[in-house]
């Protein structure tokens, strides 16, 4: 992964951010591991032989109760902002 | 007393029959944690609260309530919540988190009976090999200080293997349990997935992760599985099963197992292919019967396991945003420029490099060419297993393809250290049960490990194999634990 363009634009959808050295070394680390990554491109293989069909689970989905949850005092004790009952954060738009 | 190299059933004895109390022997591993651990550095977090709980585990057997864990000095890995006392994940990102509810297992222990002393260490958020990516610092193998003890629950295989508990839960997704077990001669169980409830375990790839116990014995682990298996409300993908204590000492003669001979070839260390083939005779001198099998797809099972273990990972990471909980940057002006700042500042590298790879193999024009091919392969795989079980009860493998490594080796490439995964990584990707077990040393005192697989659910079977075998082993106890 030599492109440093597609790097910025996985960084991007990651919500991560890499410069300078920082994002040669990624660069570098991605070209190695996409290079294992891609042995599997070798493989013939078909969705045919192998359907991707769930495979059960479904069948176990429990009724809707309600239950007792968490205090909001417990819900929030780990929000770095709060605000009476509420987690504030920076402002989203003008 | 050497009250660490007890088995649970002799401390049960002990304590049942009050030749000593819970606090006792809380106060003896917290005194070996003291004096070993600034070595080891197998604990995150050491739990203040450990006596109350081992005071209350007194008042159980005194009223006659006692279970088979009640009193026993358990630690935790650092990704599996715990009520009120820190859940690192070793992440700088989950640094101050303490969580507001317990996981699954963690009530079902607390229930139980059993003493948290404390949290352990592992790579951070349970991506790696050799617990040196922790943001808490490197955890170190009680064999050789010099080496790792392997991960992503390095913590939880060097704290038993050091005497530093009297076993410990980790968290399996690629090998996670069974090559720190190796590493560090100690015997560790991942699960068959659904068996134990991941509800409260922090999330890497939702649909490879299991918890699973770490004990000096297949015993101890049979035990500790016992207490926290069970369909949960909170998990659907969790299942009731059998329990498997009971299943020890089960005769083992006339079962058979299956040797896969692409676990044999290239790449694999003499010495531990010398030692799990000694093993497999053991097993032959006891009436097993042994037969070669194969399975073709195993040199595609690496990248299929990254690209479906990184994809599920840039998902489930996605939720770091330090606005409900964890690390919350001070820089940027704006929310998505805090955001940002936030997960550069709070993931290490090898979360990173995790999240780009997932992000790609799941991004538009990749996805078939990666995420959609190694999901097929998961199929192909599952389908190798299939075959060979329906011949076979059981498959026998070495647990790594090399001894636990120097401190420092492999962080150049990460691809080295993701090729050294490649004998675990089958069994998450089809769901299956599978023990590592010592089975010898090298030339240099390094413990040797070896794999035994089994069908779904059969994890009370693979533990009675792994029994039978460990009766007949000749421990070599590390410098830490003598």
């Amino acid at each position: 992964m030599k492109d440093h363009a597609l790097i910025d634009h996985l960084a991007s959808l990651s919500r991560l951010s890499f410069e300078g050295e920082e994002k040669e070394r990624m660069a570098k680390d991605m070209e190695s591991i996409m290079k294992l990554m891609d042995t599997i491109t070798e493989v013939e293989i078909s969705e045919e032989e192998y359907p991707l069909t769930a495979e059960g689970g479904m069948e176990l989905l429990r009724e809707d109760e309600v239950h007792p949850s968490m205090a909001v005092e417990d819900a929030l004790a780990n929000a770095k902002g709060k605000l009476y009952h509420f987690i504030a954060v920076q402002k989203l738009m003008d | 007393m050497n009250l660490h190299l007890k088995s649970i059933k002799e401390l049960r004895g002990l304590l049942d029959g009050g030749d000593i109390t819970a606090q006792e022997l809380t106060q003896y591993y917290l005194d070996r944690i003291e004096k070993l651990d600034p070595t080891i550095k197998a604990y995150v977090t050491v739990n203040e609260k450990a006596m109350e709980q081992a005071e209350a585990a007194q008042k159980m057997i005194e009223a006659g309530a006692a279970g088979p864990l009640t009193g026993i000095v358990l630690g935790i890995k650092d990704n599996i919540c715990t009520k009120g006392l820190r859940t690192t994940c070793a992440s700088k990102m989950l640094g101050d988190f303490i969580p507001a509810y317990n996981a699954t297992v963690s009530e079902k222990l607390e229930a139980a009976g059993a003493i948290f002393i404390g949290k352990l260490n592992m790579d951070e958020f349970a991506m790696g090999a050799s617990t040196t990516t922790s943001h808490f610092g490197i955890t170190r193998n009680p064999y050789d200080t010099e080496r790792v003890p392997g991960g992503s629950s390095g913590g939880s295989a060097a704290a038993v293997a050091a005497g530093l508990c009297v076993a410990s839960l980790g968290s399996d997704t690629g090998g996670s349990i069974r090559q720190p077990a190796a590493f560090c001669g100690v015997t560790g169980i991942k699960p068959t997935y659904g068996r134990v409830s991941r509800s409260g375990l922090v999330a890497f790839a939702s649909s490879l992760d299991q918890i699973g116990p770490i004990g000096k014995s297949a015993t101890d682990c049979a035990i500790l599985l016992d207490a926290i298996s069970g369909e949960d409300p909170l998990d659907m993908t969790s299942r009731s099963s059998e329990p498997v204590a009971s299943r020890m000492g089960a005769p083992v003669e006339g079962t058979v197992i299956g040797v896969p001979k692409e676990f044999f070839a290239d790449g694999l260390n003499p010495e531990i292919k010398a030692a799990v083939e000694n093993a497999i005779k053991e097993f032959e001198g006891m009436g097993c019967i042994i037969k070669e099998v194969s399975m073709p797809s195993l040199p595609y099972a690496i990248p299929a396991y990254y690209l479906i273990s990184s994809a599920e990972a840039s998902s489930n990471l996605a939720r770091y945003d330090g606005v409900r909980y964890g690390h919350l940057s001070k820089e940027g002006e704006s929310f998505d420029q805090r955001l940002i700042a936030t997960r550069n500042e709070g993931f290490g590298d090898e979360v990173k490099r995790r999240i780009l790879l997932g992000t790609y193999a799941l991004s538009s024009g990749y996805f078939d060419a990666y995420y959609k091919k190694a999901s097929l392969l998961r199929r192909r795989i599952r389908k190798e297993y299939e075959e060979i079980f329906k011949t076979c009860d059981f498959i026998i493998t070495p647990t790594t393809p090399e001894f636990a490594f120097k401190i420092g080796e492999h962080s150049e490439d990460p691809t080295s250290m993701y090729l050294a995964d490649i004998y675990t990584v089958t069994v998450n990707i089809a769901g299956l049960p599978a023990v590592s077990t010592p089975c010898g040393y090298n030339a240099e005192g390094m413990p040797i490990g070896m794999s035994i697989v089994g069908k779904p659910f059969a994890d009370g079977e693979i533990l009675n194999l792994a029994d039978a075998f460990e009766r007949k082993f000749n421990y070599i106890l590390n410098d830490f634990c003598l």
